[in-house]
């Protein structure tokens, strides 16, 4: 029987076997290395420019014409300083070819960020150059109301239709102000970004010229024409491209098929799912939108988004190479973050930056450099290193309150004693290796014998049995820090801030939410103290303003309110919150980087500082990013932007190697 | 039978009527919608939306009516065999389904096939040859198989394959295969990519199953009628595979009902592990963002599964073992 019953079991075992041989066998593949083979570069054209060798079977064949007539008449000349300044990348003429490979939890990936199709164009993340860059002339009024603009002539959407006055004319009467339509403004559309002043109002002069009227001085907006954020869609929008989906232009029957096609309810939902904003240029529905853009949507599944060079790309480098250099971006799309990191450990990536990398993973990253051929280099931030924003408006209704009696304080004594409690050197040693920069001397330095004197002089000099302080009402004191764990460093930080404010006797209670809990509840001003991180090192220039008091942690959310609403809900700002919203409002009257900005930028961050508005838990953020060993014009290490190795994405080229 | 499949099949429609209802309820527990979820994103990138915006985004995905109404429409198209509209992925759900679920199924009937081919063997054997030396070996094999969760085996065997060969499981496919159409060397190299998951789902879930078979065996071979069949001479191979495995295996045929969804929701760690693209992580995905229209075609269709499932394993039941009927 015993016989027998092997001869039952044995095909079980052999096939465990015949598996456990398979698994073996199958784990010798090899990655496929990125084809970046290396291109002729053909002759010049009349004009001086080479033909992308992706283009030229197209133009050969008659579909495409040829790049003399592809190109504007005068197109940008990108050189040394003129997308990232010179101290911080060596510029190299490069060669045309090869694909850059992406992975994404989202179909767009970094090629949001990478457009590169600002209006205005200063390098890196400044706004003060202001290089004409849509446009091929640009002036304002002295007294920042008025600004005019001349399109560059000859300058084509991605589908070879000239870029007119047209489209500014559309973005504006056919969408913002059409009645069935209402396209909501952007906030820099807004007199000084304000919805209360009203929106710009436009002058189309000819068919290359317009100006944009405020009615107050709004020297802020020229921070917005160069910023990669507001872009350039909220004043060019593809009218031939767009007219299709508008009642005003298109036949009834064929907008009705159209509105059945993309399965939206009416014409309005149609077109404004058709204007894609620059954050869904990979989504399906941006295929087919003709851009500005250094590259094109061409294929968008749930897998993986494709785009190709844009022919009509308007800029060029000193040796007639027409940008981008790399013919097609491919992004694949991941399950997760971790996914992400796979990714990019085997190679899978060919750059990677901001939010898709990580400082805790720097080990794994340098251990797989050198076998998936990528390299990585540490620069400083966009975003601010993880902040404390005690609410100066929690529980306001309650003014005898502790919390209201700890920050009605004039001299900030709690906020300025938990600043003193931090230790933000220890924080960048247990979390970030020691790579975080010290903190300036303009910050309160850690010093817990101060924060224990300021904690008891503001009349938390009282403890419970356990050595916790009682809050000035004698009551239990507990300081609930709430956060929304952003990226793997949040919980860590929250643990040592926990640690350090309790050694001068502060109670704290971690409360870790979902990211939409945390908005809801700032919006309901229910957060007393929170920790998220900002754009701070993006404020100067006016690309960012998220020091705002609501934004991305609360430190004022009821007199913001009080604000936006014109006075008819949320709270009064008290004596000292005057002085922030005149600062915030005055600033926008001046380019951020103009004498006028800049000393009103200086007051602005002295009075962020002085009145807590937020506490660093550490120094300058230094974050990594992975490049592909063979990409030249990257920018140098240690420069000041993660978010210039995507911004700088035309100007990447793939060497030899 | 007929009548009875019948019966079952009708009870399916006000079940699942039922659960639209519950799971249109649950999507809208969480505070806020979607629209939060894509402000938030778009706020992290670096973006701003202000009221006026905000307002007409929530009009575009139909978010500024009453739940109720939502409701109503959502079941409206459903009956017209329209899952709606993903919020996130921007596409018909249908469309998505009809890509995920195939492949979601064809994976985890393979795991469960793998499951079988490991545990059912092992299982007769150990409780044939209890207290053996191998006996002792698969127990201590499938209760470690049994105590460590699935997503630690992926990660670990990813790493070890990773640190051995420097081969790195990110997909279904290998990236250069993803956008290809089906051919030989696609196939291969879905095999190259697959066999890690589909090993870990069925080592999990191996476990389990070995250890009951071997314990329904183990009564079966104790009772007379073995004893009854083996001194009348009965060959001992027939004997055993004739009568006590037939029985003993009843149990696992009984949870081909819970199996089949657990099989589809229970990869969606491994799967999330695994960078595979199944409907375990936009399940996942979709109820984190409030994708309401996609989480809801989706708890619908787990629930199908489910009492598709348990009618199936109950036919098989019927036609495993005569002594079950249905009256």
């Amino acid at each position: 029987m015993n016989r027998k019953l092997r001869r039952f079991i044995a095909p079980g075992v052999l096939v465990a076997l015949v598996l456990a041989f398979v698994v073996v066998r199958q784990s010798t593949g090899d990655d496929e290395p990125a084809g970046a083979s290396a291109v002729n570069e053909g002759p010049k054209s009349a004009r001086g420019f080479l033909e992308p060798p992706a283009l030229a079977a197209k133009v050969a064949a008659g579909k495409l014409p040829p790049i003399d007539q592809r190109l504007p008449e005068q197109p940008f000349a990108v050189g040394d300083g003129t997308l990232l300044q010179k101290e911080h990348m060596d510029w190299q003429d490069g060669k045309y070819g090869g694909t850059f490979k992406g992975a994404a939890t989202f179909p767009t990936g970094w090629v949001n960020i990478a457009g590169g199709a600002t209006i205005l164009r200063s390098p890196s993340q400044s706004t003060g150059v202001s290089a004409p860059n849509i446009v091929s002339e640009f002036s304002y009024t002295d007294d920042y109301k008025t600004f005019k603009f001349t399109i560059r002539k000859g300058l084509r959407w991605s589908d070879g239709v000239p870029l007119t006055t047209d489209d500014v004319r559309f973005a504006f009467e056919d969408m913002y102000q059409d009645k069935e339509v209402q396209l909501p403004w952007p906030t820099e559309l807004f007199t000084q970004g304000d919805a209360r002043l009203g929106p710009a109002k436009l002058k189309v002069v000819d068919k290359y010229s317009f100006e944009l009227e405020f009615s107050k001085p709004y020297g802020y907006f020229i921070a917005n024409l160069n910023s990669w954020i507001p872009y350039y869609n909220m004043l060019f929008k593809p009218a031939h491209y767009l007219k299709q989906f508008h009642q005003k232009y298109a036949k009834p029957d064929a907008l009705a098929a159209l509105v059945k096609k993309n399965r939206r309810a009416n014409w309005v939902q149609l077109i404004t799912y058709k204007d894609v904003p620059h954050w869904d240029v990979g989504a399906p529905q941006a295929l087919g939108l003709p851009t500005l853009n250094a590259w094109v949507l061409s294929q968008s599944t749930e897998n993986r988004s494709v785009y190709d060079r844009n022919p009509y790309f308007w800029h060029v480098d000193k040796s007639g190479h027409q940008l981008p250099y790399v013919d097609q971006v491919v992004i694949d799309r991941v399950v997760d973050p971790d996914a992400l990191t796979n990714a990019v450990l085997a190679g899978q990536v060919s750059l990677a930056s901001g939010g898709e990398v990580s400082l805790n993973k720097m080990p794994v990253y340098k251990q797989n450099a050198e076998r998936s051929k990528f390299r990585v280099f540490t620069s400083k931030s966009f975003n601010n290193p993880l902040l404390l924003f005690l609410n100066q408006d929690y529980q306001y209704q309650n003014p005898a309150g502790a919390w209201q009696k700890l920050m009605a304080d004039p001299a900030h004594r709690f906020s300025k004693a938990v600043a003193a409690a931090v230790d933000t050197e220890g924080i960048s040693k247990s979390v970030y290796f020691g790579l975080y920069e010290k903190l300036g001397p303009e910050w309160q330095g850690h010093d817990p014998g101060l924060a224990k004197q300021l904690l008891d002089e503001a009349g938390m000099n009282r403890t419970d049995g356990k050595g916790f302080r009682l809050g000035p009402d004698g009551k239990p004191f507990v300081l609930r820090l709430t956060h929304a764990a952003g990226s793997p460093d949040f919980d860590p930080v929250a643990e040592l801030l926990k640690e350090q404010l309790e050694q001068v006797g502060i109670k704290v209670e971690i409360e870790r939410v979902e990211g939409t809990l945390f908005d809801q509840r700032k919006a309901a001003n229910q957060i007393m103290a929170s920790m998220a991180w900002n754009d701070g090192p993006a404020w100067a220039s006016g690309i960012s303003e998220d020091y705002l008091p609501a934004s991305k942690g609360p430190w004022s959310p009821a007199t913001w309110t009080y604000f936006t609403s014109n006075g008819k809900e949320g709270r009064k700002p008290p004596a000292n919150m005057q002085k922030f919203y005149e600062l915030a409002t005055a600033r926008k009257a001046f380019p951020p980087e103009s004498p006028e900005g800049k000393k009103l930028y200086e007051e602005l961050v002295t009075w962020l500082r002085e009145n807590y508005a937020f506490i660093p838990t550490a120094g300058v953020r230094v974050t990594p990013n992975i490049v592909d060993t063979r990409l030249r014009n990257v920018p140098k290490e240690g420069s000041p932007y993660e978010l210039d190795t995507y911004i700088n994405a035309e100007a990447l080229w793939f060497a030899d190697e | 039978m007929a009548r009875f499949v019948l019966r079952r099949l009708l009870m399916l429609i006000p079940f699942l009527f039922l659960i639209s209802v519950v799971s249109f309820a649950v999507i809208q527990l969480p505070p806020g919608d979607f629209v939060d979820t894509y402000v938030r994103n778009l706020e992290v990138q670096g973006g701003t939306v202000n009221q006026g915006q905000r307002a007409a985004i929530e009009a575009q995905y139909g978010l500024d009516r009453p739940v109720y109404i939502q409701y109503g429409i959502w079941v409206k198209h459903i009956a017209q065999g329209d899952f709606g509209n993903s919020f996130l992925y921007d596409r018909p759900v249908g469309d998505i389904l009809k890509e995920r679920v195939p492949r979601t199924v064809g994976i985890a009937l393979a795991a469960m096939l793998l499951t079988w081919v490991i545990a059912v063997p092992i299982g007769i054997y150990s409780a044939l040859r209890q207290y053996s030396v191998w006996d002792h070996l698969f127990t201590f094999i499938s209760f470690v198989g049994l105590a460590v969760p699935g997503f630690l085996l992926a990660l670990v065997l990813m790493y070890v394959v990773y640190e051995k060969t420097g081969w790195l499981v990110t997909g279904m496919f290998s990236p250069e295969y993803r956008a290809a159409p089906w051919s030989v060397a696609k196939f291969v190299d879905m095999l190259k990519n697959l066999w890690l998951p589909l090993l870990v789902l069925a080592v999990t879930s191996a476990a389990g199953v070995i250890r009951v078979l071997r314990a329904s065996l183990l009564d079966e071979v104790k009772k007379q009628y073995v004893t009854t069949a083996r001194s009348k001479g009965m060959p001992e191979w027939k004997l055993v595979m004739r009568y006590p495995v037939r029985i003993a295996i009843n149990p696992l045929i009984s949870t081909i009902g819970w199996m089949l969804p657990a099989l589809v929701g229970g990869e969606v760690v491994v799967s999330k592990v695994l960078n595979i693209p199944t409907t375990g992580p936009v399940l996942l995905e979709a109820i984190l963002s409030q994708d309401m229209y996609l989480t809801g075609a989706l708890v619908m269709i787990l629930s199908a599964l489910t009492v598709i499932g348990t009618l199936a394993s109950d036919v098989l039941l019927a036609v495993v073992d005569p002594r079950i009927r249905y009256e």
